[in-house]
């Protein structure tokens, strides 16, 4: 796995310095980048910036390379509640066909920094014309999707403590780092529970050496620690489910075609 | 508004919330650690009954206590009787924890304090080398 990253980057690198950060751009092969590169722009956005919501509906696409998206659905007394992020694994702003466009969720950018924006219509009418975009934008969804599935039965049944190991552990795995710029306010709304239970929940976790906290900062000490204080669902949101894992399955050409389509059918949460 | 601290206690740690929380009265305090006490047993089971929130007011002084199980609403269809002697029992496991918690610190406060003076008696008198071995041997029947 680890081998076939490695190659990617170092084709990557001839093209241009932008597909080498965002790992589902760089799952792409140098032919299908050149093709959107001149669609591409990279961006910076701190945190709290709303990409789309009820109101203004998604009209372009992100691929984060350092910083997060949370995907939220914001219930009518203005609680909200995450129900899917995105970070360099994947691009957000691409979840239903059509009119139907993300007219219930909205995106917030989690953690700031960078990202590389592309219009929701060019990469749309790129997907018709080339087939490792459609199978981009399709596996981007899925994930979405699977996320979403996969936290409504976490939030039903699993503790508040172990949800939050479950989130920073992901947050710390997607995104590639140990130190994570988030408030507790911040992680108490993604987990729809209060500040001052999140506050607890960490103090608990610093006690036992797993996290360390200080103000707006998270460092992961001890990932194994952290991992094992989390729920099974860690387990179920691994990698091979993220849409840069699949595209690069993809991209590999010795791999049968029956493989290549059953790791495109997310495992259903109760069959672990 | 007034600031408010809740302190969890679970038995084996002491956890603090050091940021405090601003709210309207001591009933919106009440409320609050309710929530609190709800969003960290939900799903846990048996176990966290016998936690407990400590609330204390802007000076750092406990208002109240608040144990889990009084508030434990997968054992609201019980007959109150039932319910109550559930919530007298975790009450009583609670403070007995506590109790083991605090003789605990003694201890290693003692053995601390303990040390400190065999340091300070081998470092200050001339009769330490057969003074030390006196008090290694009653280090050993400690």
């Amino acid at each position: 796995m680890i081998a076939s990253v490695d190659t990617q980057r170092s084709g990557a690198a001839s093209t241009e310095g932008l597909r080498k950060h965002n790992a589902c751009l760089s799952a792409l092969s140098p032919a299908t980048l050149s093709m959107l590169k001149p669609h591409l722009t990279e961006i910076t956005l701190s945190e709290g910036a709303i990409l789309w919501d009820a109101k203004r509906p998604a009209t372009d696409v992100y691929f984060p390379i350092s910083g997060l998206i949370s995907i939220v659905l914001a219930m009518p007394d203005g609680e909200c509640v995450e129900v899917g992020s995105v970070a360099r694994e994947a691009a957000a702003g691409l979840a239903f066909d059509g009119d139907q466009s993300e007219l219930l969720t909205r995106g917030v950018v989690q953690i700031g920094g960078k990202f590389i924006r592309i219009t929701r219509a060019q990469l749309m009418s790129a997907a018709g014309k080339n087939r490792e975009i459609d199978h981009l934008i399709r596996f981007c969804r899925d994930w979405i999707l699977f996320q979403a599935q996969q936290i409504a039965a976490c939030n039903a049944v699993h503790p508040a403590d172990k949800r939050f190991c479950r989130w920073i552990f992901e947050c710390g795995l997607r995104m590639e780092t140990d130190t994570l710029q988030l408030t507790q306010e911040a992680i108490a709304s993604a987990l729809g529970i209060r500040r001052t239970t999140v506050t607890l929940i960490a103090q608990t976790l610093q006690a036992h050496g797993s996290i360390h906290y200080r103000r707006g900062r998270i460092s992961i000490s001890d990932r194994t620690a952290l991992r094992s204080a989390a729920c099974e669902c860690c387990d179920v949101l691994g990698e091979r489910h993220w849409p840069s894992t699949r595209l690069r399955a993809l991209s590999v050409p010795t791999q049968p075609s029956g493989d290549t389509l059953e790791t495109s059918v997310p495992v259903s949460p109760t069959r672990r | 508004m007034p600031l408010f601290y809740f302190t969890l206690k679970n038995g084996n740690n002491t956890i603090p919330d050091r940021e405090g929380e601003e709210l309207a009265d001591l009933n919106a305090a009440r409320a609050h650690a309710t929530g609190v006490a709800r969003e960290l047993m939900r799903n846990r089971g048996v176990k966290a009954r016998t936690w407990r929130l400590e609330v204390c007011d802007e000076y750092l002084q406990p208002s109240f206590e608040l144990l889990f199980a009084s508030i434990d609403d997968t054992i609201s269809h019980l007959p109150p009787e039932f319910r109550q002697s559930i919530e007298i029992a975790c009450g009583n496991t609670a403070s007995l924890k506590d109790t083991i918690f605090s003789i605990r610190n003694s201890l290693l406060e003692v053995r601390e304090t303990l040390n400190r003076a065999d340091e300070i008696v081998a470092r200050s008198t001339p009769l330490a080398a057969s003074q030390t071995r006196e008090w290694d041997d009653h280090d050993r029947l400690r």
